[in-house]
């Protein structure tokens, strides 16, 4: 790690003020739980001259969780164990309890969660330049990207790194930021095009701070990871899914696919056809969750993506149906 | 950052105190120090270890507030104000905790390098959780990894530690006082 | 035990020398008061890190030392080479005064390369993409007479062996001495090695290695950073600590190396096999040796086999090390795997064709107590079922020897009864303080707590290294003599003392007994002492009275459940069944079958070093996409201690990683009615595997377990 000051302010509007480039700090960056922080910087991918910690901020309503809103600064841990979260939207703790390890999930944040960088091993690696770095190519592409997307919606070939971000894309979510002219970011709104903007890793501006997620309730709502290993790994592919139910009848469907695109990649020509479809019509929920993969367009080797997909949106469903939010997903 | 602004420390070493199982402990770091790094370069507390330092192993396990953490990824600067906890603070050779007797005594360790991170995230199991069934148990320790591959027996050790039958096996392992006569 | 018990609680108990004892430092261990070279720090010592080549090939084009050594706290900078041949190899080395300004100087020198073209697998090398060459005449006659023909090409990845303490030493000067805290598998390897870049007699060095994280094969040489470590602490005379990080391990300490297989053979309908041709490609690294594999092991019955076809392939990765049981447990997937193609292609249940090939008298009766722990009669033919979840049951064998070289074992009674073992070799998690311990203990007749040990010091009695299935063995013959020279001691003062012959004497714990009689407790026959007694137990490397005779055999069983819409593979149990031997401390030795079982699993499932195809870069050299088996996908494993009357000490720490993948690849097999031949057994290969058709039957299925109702 590079030679940093550290500094704790007691405020967002301290810290915002603090976050920006400044005569005395010209790489200021703020940090909550630090994981990815860290890890980026001892890759060396990161060299803040001065880092803004914000676990010192007095503000109870960073710490806050509440049927429909948890504070930025909960952290995973707290998010998977909440008794209140598991009947309002349970998709939310199946999600947070599944990332990393019970280490990280202590400190690692709902808000750093959500702006963590990518995973690729090739923009992870400080010696590999790439399209989301300075360059003009993607090593991925004729490289090894077992892991990468099947969704080409920009070039860089990347697959979003949050558990959660999907959770909040089927809840219709929203981020509470301060210290910009704004105080609500659909999340929709909260990443860039990746055709368009391939290096962010969200729209927001250095000052800007994640204060708390806001999302609306659903007891029908379950996530899947399909992990290759089951302690510690990334998902190969996650399933997101929350149902509006009328006794058995699927009133209407909201699904999201996780590590298959550069974002969160929603699946509403899904959510059409579970429409009006019953809970037990096994056949033509299967049916409804093959069409997941329309307008995928796989690497070789992300193809087995193409695969698994239709089953993580399917596994979501049916423990959405049965309200479980919990589902691992691979040891069904 | 002048005037009525926070407090900046650093970037050059700057005095920090750190509360590690009970005791004050005064050294002087750079920012850019993890709170591993002052646990075992400045504290010479060496029982958590240094094995991926990227949050993937377990090894540098402690706990912070009760609660487990990788401290090769959090810097000293963000733990000042918390309890920290390390396998020492758990217990020691002259007066070990049950959990650490029946490591010893399940034989859940090989090499011996995983096991203050397994201590430590079992410990925490244990505070939140005194009596984890099996599934429980897996779930907390797998961010701890073990590459002798002695899980089964540290299941069984903090089964037993937390007053629960051991799961059934192949011997009668645990059943037997210590002090065996060759 | 042709009839196994029921009870498996009574399987290993009873047959060890010590039965309940726990590890000597388990709760230093557990306590975190065992102290490693890693943990040797101290705040004014230097630290090293060594300049490497971050491209699977690439030449130096400038780096700036000026900037480097200008960086506050950097000492040192040198740079002996302008070229890599691997992601990780060395140029050179940097000293400084703590890790950060280290990190920072290794910056400051802002290395620059320009990649070169580069191999980064066995498949780029053509001879390994020719066609198979054609057998001998002899081999393609049996072939040919065969009724039928079978081909496959099997292969194994890279595994690094992810010792959880990484390579390295730390050497702080001691008067004239030179005091090396290593993480070593030899003690008096690092003593013979480390002189020469210290620029020290071996008189002036000491090694010390009380505790070792790991090893599994990779740590028999002090490697580039512990010889950057010793010219470092001999240019500065200063404390050093060179120690790998977590990369560095992954990228150039050694692994298991890839492996690719043809085979060519010739079967007829009740799956005998006439002969055939096995072609091995051993992916070797820039190293120019070392990708042997055992294939075939010599356990089953291939007719005329081909004369061994075998080529180490070089390409542009870290080379390979010896790890537990090298070239074993690749061969063995190929080779059990294989058997289990051959036995569905002609409608046998795998374990009855075992049965024919294998001549092992031992190992028939394994397979018989295999089969009922793991529940085989409850398999289902390969292929047959039908649904997401499907359960598949396969074996894996070995067999193997072990090794001897010199030992000594020094034991020191003192006048309070207590004994000290004393033995330079070390322990890196074997246990192996503990079986010493033990083992003294009960040859003299007194209570392990009598006991203390000290080890992985080279002041104390030499010793092997801890590999090739020779430190266990060769050490406890040393110790039994070594005890059996101290209780004679004891026992010839007692007997003069008591005018008694001492060939009457017994000692039973604790208590020196004569017939029913007790003479004279331990402690107090001791106290007569004038000074501690020393003796010295020698093992010479030959064969002796306390060797024991045979080989070891080893059996497992895996249940497996595939969930066949997303690959995924759940290993549920595993059955390991191993020759033992005489079994020292059962506790350890059932941890080290254990271990192997855990270690095979992962090799099964996830472990492989990935190289990026177009620059040679590792993209895995860490823990997070280098995979290893943790808590929640660790198997139910019986490790059942084999004893079968053999008298001789035999080593546990390399059979038991053998048959585990294959045993697990069979089982897929077997659930999913396709083999995946590849290691690992990944979700996208068992979904391709899935996307195939059923694997070809030539023969019409006999009855299910036909083979197996028969015995019964």
């Amino acid at each position: 790690m590079n030679p940093f000051a550290y500094t704790s302010p007691r405020n967002t509007t301290d810290a915002s003020a603090l976050a920006v480039p400044n005569g005395d700090f010209a790489l200021p960056v703020l940090k909550s739980g630090g994981m990815d922080l860290l890890d980026r910087m001892k890759e060396g991918l990161e060299r803040p001259d001065l880092v803004v910690d914000l676990t010192r901020i007095d503000d109870p309503t960073l710490d806050a969780i509440d049927a429909g809103r948890i504070g930025g600064r909960v952290t995973l841990a707290m998010v998977a164990e909440s008794e209140e979260l598991r009947k309002s939207a349970p998709i939310l703790g199946a999600a947070s309890g599944s990332a990393a390890t019970p280490q990280v999930r202590n400190v690692a944040t709902v808000a750093g969660n959500l702006l963590q960088e990518t995973r690729c091993w090739y923009w992870r690696m400080s010696q590999f330049d790439c399209l989301r770095k300075t360059g003009d190519d993607c090593p991925a592409r004729e490289g090894d990207h077992r892991f990468h997307v099947i969704f080409q919606d920009g070039p860089c070939l990347m697959v979003h790194p949050s558990n959660l971000a999907p959770a909040l894309f089927v809840l219709d979510g929203e981020v509470e930021v301060v210290g910009g002219d704004r105080t609500r970011i659909p999340i929709r709104d909260l990443y860039a095009d990746p055709a368009v903007d391939w290096r962010s890793a969200s729209v927001l501006s250095p000052a800007e701070i994640i204060t708390g997620i806001r999302f609306k309730s659903a007891p029908n709502s379950a996530f899947i990871a399909l992990k290759q290993k089951q302690s510690f790994d990334w998902p190969m592919v996650s399933g997101y899914a929350v149902l509006d139910l009328d006794g058995d009848v699927i009133k209407s469907a909201r699904t999201c696919a996780g590590a298959v695109a550069p974002r969160p990649h929603p699946l509403p020509q899904v959510d059409a056809a579970l429409a009006g479809l019953s809970i037990h019509d096994e056949a033509r929920i299967r049916a409804a969750c093959e069409i997941s993969v329309d307008g995928a367009d796989p690497l070789p080797g992300t193809a087995y993506k193409m695969t698994l997909l239709p089953v993580a949106i399917r596994r979501a469903v049916a423990a959405a149906a049965h309200s479980a939010g919990t589902a691992r997903g691979g040891d069904a | 950052m002048n005037g009525g602004g926070p407090t900046i420390i650093g970037p050059l070493p700057a005095k920090t105190s750190l509360q590690v199982n009970g005791r004050q402990l005064d050294f002087v770091a750079e920012p850019a120090t993890t709170l591993l790094e002052a646990l075992r370069e400045q504290c010479d507390v060496t029982g958590p270890k240094e094995v991926c330092d990227r949050a993937a192993c377990g090894g540098c396990t402690v706990l912070l507030d009760e609660r487990p953490v990788a401290s090769c990824m959090m810097l000293a600067l963000d733990a000042t104000d918390r309890k920290i906890t390390t396998v020492e603070g758990i217990g020691s050779v002259d007066a070990p905790d049950p959990l650490q007797m029946a490591m010893a005594e399940f034989d859940a360790m090989q090499c011996g390098f995983c096991t203050p991170g397994v201590v430590t995230a079992a410990k925490a199991l244990l505070i939140q959780n005194p009596r984890p069934n099996l599934d429980e148990i897996r779930a907390a320790l797998s961010g701890n990894l073990c590459r002798c591959g002695t899980y089964p027996n540290i299941f069984n050790a903090v089964l037993v530690a937390s007053g629960q039958e051991p799961v059934e096996e192949p011997t009668d392992r645990g059943r037997s006082a210590s002090g065996e006569r060759a | 035990m042709s009839q196994p018990p029921r009870d498996l609680r009574a399987i290993n108990a009873g047959q060890s020398v010590a039965d309940h004892a726990t590890r000597l430092d388990g709760l230093e261990k557990a306590t975190g008061a065992a102290r490693y070279g890693r943990d040797q720090i101290k705040k004014d010592m230097l630290w090293v890190r060594l300049i490497r080549c971050p491209w699977g090939r690439a030449s130096l084009d400038s780096l700036d030392r000026d900037a480097a050594l200008a960086t506050p706290g950097v000492v040192e900078v040198v740079v002996s080479g302008d070229a890599g041949e691997y992601h990780g190899d060395s140029i050179g080395y940097v000293v400084a005064r703590n890790r950060r300004a280290l990190e920072r100087g290794l910056q400051a020198l802002d290395a620059t390369w320009t990649r070169l073209d580069c191999k980064t697998g066995i498949l780029d090398d053509e001879k390994a993409r020719a066609p198979m060459g054609d057998p001998s005449a002899e081999t393609a006659k049996a072939i040919d007479d065969a009724a039928f023909t079978f081909e496959a090409t099997y292969s194994t990845p890279v595994q690094t062996h992810s010792s959880l303490e990484t390579h390295g030493l730390m050497i702080e000067p001691d008067g004239e001495n030179s005091i090396v805290h290593a993480s070593t598998q030899g003690t008096f390897v690092v003593a013979d090695q480390i002189g020469r870049f210290l620029g020290k007699p071996r008189s002036k060095i000491i090694i010390d290695c009380e505790h070792v994280g790991g090893g599994f094969g990779s740590k028999f040489q002090i490697g580039k950073e512990g010889a950057a470590g010793g010219l470092a602490a001999k240019t500065s005379g200063e404390a050093v600590y060179s120690f790998c990080d977590r990369e560095e391990e992954h990228l150039d300490t050694g692994n298991r190396p890839s492996l690719l297989c043809k085979v060519r053979l010739g079967h007829d309908a009740d799956g005998t096999i006439r002969g055939a041709r096995f072609e091995t490609f051993g992916g070797t690294g820039v190293s120019r040796r070392g990708g042997g594999a055992r294939v075939p092991s010599g356990r089953f019955e291939f007719g005329t086999l081909d004369s061994p076809n075998h080529q180490d392939i070089q390409f542009n990765a870290g080379g390979p090390r010896a790890m537990r049981a090298p070239g074993c447990p690749q061969g063995a997937f190929v080779e059990e795997l294989l058997i289990d193609e051959i036995a569905h292609r002609c409608g046998l249940d795998p374990l009855a064709l075992r049965r024919r090939l294998d001549d092992s008298e031992r190992r028939q009766r394994m397979y018989d107590v295999a089969a009922d722990l793991i529940g085989w009669e409850n398999r289902a033919d390969t292929g047959s079922q039908t649904g997401t979840m499907r359960t598949g049951y396969g074996i894996g064998t070995c067999h193997w020897g072990k090794g001897r070289a010199p030992a000594k074992i020094e034991v020191v009674v003192h006048p309070d009864g207590h004994l000290e073992v004393r033995t330079g070799t070390q322990d890196i998690g074997t246990g192996q303080r503990t079986a010493m311990a033990a083992l003294v203990a009960a040859r003299i007749g007194v209570p392990l707590a009598n006991i203390s040990v000290a080890i992985g010091n080279s002041m104390l009695p030499a010793g092997p290294a801890s590999g090739g299935s020779v430190c266990t063995p060769s050490t406890a013959p040393a110790a039994m003599a070594a005890a059996d020279l101290a209780r004679e001691r004891i026992l010839a003062g007692v007997a003069e003392r008591e005018k008694l012959d001492a060939d009457r004497l017994t000692i039973d714990d604790g208590v020196i007994m004569e017939g029913g009689r007790k003479v004279i407790r331990w402690e107090d026959a001791c106290r007569r002492l004038s000074e501690p007694v020393s003796v010295t137990g020698e093992f010479d490397g030959q064969a002796s009275a306390h060797w024991g005779e045979g080989s070891s055999e080893g059996v497992q069983a895996a249940r497996v459940e595939v969930d066949c819409e997303t690959g995924q593979i759940f290993v549920r149990d595993v059955i390991a069944i191993q020759s033992c031997g005489l079994p020292l401390v059962r506790k350890t030795a059932e941890s080290q079958i254990m271990g192997g079982v855990i270690q095979g699993t992962s090799y099964a499932l996830f472990e492989e070093q990935v190289l990026d195809p177009g620059t040679g870069a590792v993209l895995n050299a860490n823990f997070e996409n280098y995979k290893i088996l943790g808590s929640e996908d660790c198997p139910r494993i019986v490790p059942v201690l084999w004893r079968d009357d053999q008298t001789g000490v035999r080593a546990l720490g390399e059979p038991p990683v053998v048959p585990t993948a294959a045993a697990i690849a069979n089982a897929v097999f077997n659930a999913i009615g396709r083999p995946v031949r590849d290691l690992p057994l990944r979700p996208d290969r068992v979904l391709a595997a899935l996307a195939e058709p059923m694997a070809e039957r030539v023969v019409a299925a006999a009855p299910r377990n036909a083979d197996l109702e028969n015995r019964a």
